[in-house]
């Protein structure tokens, strides 16, 4: 999964993620950002990039894996 | 009928990334009203915000135009249009210095510069031309506070869904913003297309090919989907490399970066030939035999760069390198990080950005609805370069950007602003369509339905080569137009925004396969096992398509070879793919 959350004891909640995420993953909720749409992510890392507390955490795996092609050496 | 917001201006750009920001700037610079509708935060969606420190290929003043012309257009395989090609060579400078002038007007840097203060360029043994460094972080960043400090009227969060035409012209846009339901109309006679093109979930999320699709509805000459183009991505992952870097070619082993297996011995030292010569095929097949023969894992290794380079690795690599940080709990800079093995197995997908079909244009930029221009990634493929020659797709951003953007500022000299009872009375069609979409409560989602495009066109792109497999991946994608479009439920306009995109992703996807089985021959992407041979004699052509009773009515194009003849000859391609 590639969002895999907030950690809220690192959160200052400057709202950054929610304003910068291009798939709309984040929702805000009484001024907190949460999760909406995990499914959505595209592990750009934008969230990351701007996020002054390092409270927001991604890593590159796809939501869902692409189906397979063939793909070989061989053209 | 009421609408929230109505926004009048000379020019309205649709997408405000590299091509559309700098569109923007090229109508404040003429002193016109410029509006810029975006789907995300302003500057900062689709793929130029993804895309990090990467390299661009422009031509610089000293360089020769005749090797940048033949490596251009010998690498489309010929389908290039050499007027377009010229007009890059001649003016791709000028708007990449002008892109340098903004960034450095607020303090940034879009272009890094060498040890002797030049730009950054590089030599690759594959290619003839150097391509340079280009930092689309610091550009955006740019943009946008340019953007905002000049007064375009920036409105962000809007799903452009129609575009609005009358007699042959254009005259605004229709959206909805899909965090709050808002509805907006846009009123200006020119519109710069600026949008991006369709990655199918592979890449970026947000490009699904709606400006595509809402051209083609308004009665826009489309080009070029036949290119059957293919990348190749990793199934698992997102990202190749640990910085989105692709192992033995990119950004951070420019700088000095290195792939070591857990021995610390090069990657590329351990690769057969075969290897070598196949692109990220091959590297993921050494990286998968390293681990299996227990000298895994692999590692990206950036602690031997030095500390200027760090520094400049992690302005050009921002977003992976704190990325990294927070998931591995480490800094790349001072340890070597392990690759996933998620990021091996790779499939091939469609291709896309400036090398995919796209909207026609002439040579001003304008498509043949007046007052519609199109830059960047949403415009049919002029100047394209194919794989492996990477750097093509963010130069044409820059430069259509700007250069087009100039055309279409001049345009709103001699187009009148549309009055704004028209622009309600054309947009009505569009709400209509919409408020049957939200009215709609069947069972398929939207996302369902991508993912059932994805699962269609996917498996398709290596397997075009014979008649019989494209008309079996359209009678798939029809069907899957006549089963589940109908069947379509939305609940909020979040939804509403994901339906847009996966009825264009659809579409675009029926459209690529509907003339690649018009090319009786094999050429760029497309390897036809019942036409194997590229014909330069009876085929170099430009397949197109444009709306007609509802339907596309398909034709072809000489390609005109004004400035680089091509050789007539009908033989097997030679260039190297991936």
């Amino acid at each position: 999964m590639a969002v895999q959350g907030i950690d809220y004891e690192k959160c200052v909640n400057c709202g950054k993620c929610y304003d910068i995420c291009p798939d709309d993953v984040f929702g805000m909720f009484c001024g907190k950002v949460y999760v909406r749409d995990p499914m959505g992510c595209q592990s750009c890392a934008l969230c990351a990039m701007v996020c002054p507390s390092e409270a927001c955490r991604i890593n590159v795996v796809r939501p869902r894996p692409l189906p397979a092609g063939r793909a070989d050496l061989r053209q | 009928m009421r609408f929230d917001h109505v926004v009048e201006g000379d020019m309205l750009v649709i997408g405000s990334g590299i091509a559309g920001g700098l569109a923007a700037i090229r109508g404040l610079d003429a002193g016109k009203t410029v509006i810029v509708a975006t789907k995300g935060k302003l500057c900062w969606s689709g793929a130029s915000a993804v895309v990090g420190g990467a390299a661009t290929a422009i031509p610089f003043p000293e360089d020769d135009p005749a090797v940048w012309m033949k490596a251009i257009v010998e690498v489309s395989d010929y389908t290039a249009d050499q007027n377009w090609v010229r007009d890059y060579i001649e003016n791709g400078y000028a708007q990449m210095e002008k892109i340098s002038e903004i960034t450095r007007k607020h303090g940034l840097e879009g272009f890094p510069l060498d040890n002797s203060g030049h730009y950054w360029r590089f030599s690759n043994p594959k290619y003839p031309v150097q391509t340079q460094l280009c930092n689309p972080y610091e550009i955006l960043e740019a943009f946008e506070k340019e953007l905002k400090q000049r007064g375009a009227l920036c409105c962000e969060r809007v799903m452009i869904t129609h575009l609005l035409t009358s007699e042959g012209q254009v005259r605004g846009a229709f959206g909805f913003s899909y965090r709050t339901g808002e509805s907006w109309l846009f009123c200006a006679p020119v519109v710069v297309m600026a949008a991006g093109g369709c990655t199918f979930k592979v890449d970026t999320y947000d490009n699904c090919g709606e400006p595509f699709a809402m051209a083609y509805d308004a009665g826009a000459r489309m080009m070029s989907f036949d290119r059957g183009g293919a990348l190749v991505r990793p199934r698992n992952a997102m990202r190749a490399g640990i910085l989105d870097n692709v192992p033995l070619a990119g950004l951070p082993q420019w700088l000095g970066a290195r792939f070591v297996n857990a021995d610390g011995t090069e990657l590329s030292e351990l690769m057969t030939p075969e290897e070598l010569n196949s692109g990220r095929l091959g590297v993921d097949s050494a990286i998968t035999r390293e681990a299996a023969e227990g000298r895994g894992p692999i590692y990206e290794d950036c602690t031997c760069l030095s500390t200027k380079n760090k520094e400049l690795l992690f302005r050009l690599k921002k977003a992976n390198c704190k990325r990294v940080r927070v998931e591995y709990g480490l800094d790349p800079m001072q340890v070597r990080i392990p690759m996933r093995m998620e990021q091996t197995e790779q499939t091939y997908v469609p291709d896309v950005c400036n090398r995919m079909g796209g909207i026609d244009i002439d040579i001003h930029g304008e498509s043949n609805i007046r007052g519609l221009f199109v830059a960047g990634d949403a415009s049919a493929p002029k100047a394209c370069a194919q794989h492996p020659f990477p750097g093509v797709e963010i130069g044409w951003a820059m430069f259509s950007g700007g250069r087009i953007g100039g055309h279409a500022a001049q345009a709103c000299d001699r187009c009148k602003r549309p009055d704004v009872q028209l622009c309600r009375k054309l947009a009505e069609p569009a709400v209509f369509e919409l408020i049957q979409v939200l009215n709609s409560h069947g069972p398929v989602t939207p996302d369902a339905l991508k993912e059932k495009v994805i699962e269609t066109i996917i498996p398709y792109n290596r397997n075009h080569c014979d008649e019989e497999a494209m008309n079996a991946c359209i009678a798939r994608l029809e069907k899957v137009a006549e089963e589940l479009l109908p069947a379509i439920g939305v609940r909020d306009f979040h939804e509403l925004r994901e339906y847009v995109e996966a009825k264009s992703m659809l579409w675009v996807a029926l459209m690529i396969v509907k003339s690649e089985i018009r090319r009786k021959e094999s050429r760029v992407g497309v390897h036809r096992r019942d036409y194997p041979m590229m014909d330069n004699v009876n085929w170099l052509k430009w397949i197109g398509f444009v709306k007609r009773d509802g339907k596309p009515q398909f034709f072809t194009e000489d390609i005109a070879t004004p400035c680089f003849d091509v050789p007539k000859t009908v033989e097997r391609q030679t260039r190297p793919r991936v």
